[in-house]
């Protein structure tokens, strides 16, 4: 299946990219692609600790298993105002 | 308590009550429209209509990459049902931790964001029953002294009000996912924000 990723603030900056689409297998959850994204993209890895987790815009758990076509966005720690 | 009230929500408050057509300060009200755009009697009927009913609509979520106008935000809540408006501004400031700050750059995730304060509009009319809660941010390059985010809430006493304008601006800067880089002349850091998923879920 594919999912779409959406990244932000420092994670966007490491990426170099605002969104990229990713081809999981079935059954794979939050944690499962933030892994999978982690060993393309090494330089992420620290800011792992302290991620929130959207899928299709609402704030979901690490565990939530993905399902084809969901929006999944990796929120750094939020400092809107 | 009452020191904390900024100067621009009392003369909202002066404004706005009594409900304007029948304030005694309705003219005063009118003398601040911009006349160098259109003559008054046109800023009028734009405003109330022909039948005296304001007709400004505006979106109540919103994410803007232009500069933000409180007065604008403020009458599009006015309704003879309130007697209070409070707003609150988010101010760029020039110095964090003691290090001057050039400017900010903001960044939105925008189709959530709008989500996230439709959900602080939908927690304000849990708690306190109002619908007229609105929120602007902006987001882009900033300059120090520059507006990121205003809040207007309106409500028939002025307790709910600011009550209300408090609880919205807290609950942004935790859910709404929205993030500011901090710019100085050596170098610039993302600011974070607490975390706490264990709320927002």
């Amino acid at each position: 299946m594919n999912v779409r990723v959406r990244v932000f603030a420092a994670l966007r900056e490491v990426m170099d990219k605002e969104e990229l689409e990713v081809e999981l297998p079935s059954g794979t959850t939050v944690t499962g692609l933030w892994e999978r994204l982690v060993s393309d993209e090494p330089r992420l890895e620290p800011y792992g600790a302290a991620l929130q987790f959207a899928v299709n815009h609402d704030f979901v758990g690490k565990e939530t298993e993905l399902q084809p076509d969901d929006e999944v966005a990796f929120l750094p720690p939020v400092s809107g105002g | 308590m009452g020191g904390d009230v900024g100067i621009r929500t009392k003369i909202l408050l002066i404004f706005f009550y009594p409900p304007i057509p029948t304030s005694p300060f309705f003219f005063l009200f009118l003398s601040n429209f911009p006349r160098s755009v259109k003559p008054l009697g046109q800023a009028y009927r734009n405003l109330f209509g022909a039948s005296g009913q304001a007709t400004i609509s505006l979106a109540m979520f919103e994410i803007v990459h232009d500069i933000l106008d409180l007065r604008t935000l403020a009458r599009g809540v006015a309704s003879d049902r309130d007697g209070a408006i409070a707003t609150f501004s988010g101010i760029v400031r020039g110095t964090n931790k003691g290090k001057k700050v050039l400017f900010l750059e903001y960044e939105a995730y925008p189709e959530m964001a709008v989500k996230m304060m439709e959900r602080i509009g939908e927690e304000v009319k849990a708690n306190w029953g109002l619908e007229s809660l609105h929120i602007q941010h902006r987001v882009g390059r900033l300059n120090v002294g520059e507006t990121s985010v205003v809040i207007v809430v309106s409500s028939p006493h002025r307790d709910d009000s600011f009550a209300a304008c408090q609880y919205a601006i807290n609950r942004l800067k935790r859910i709404v996912p929205i993030w500011k880089k901090e710019v100085f002349d050596d170098g610039e850091v993302w600011v974070e924000g607490p975390v706490e998923t264990a709320e927002i879920r």
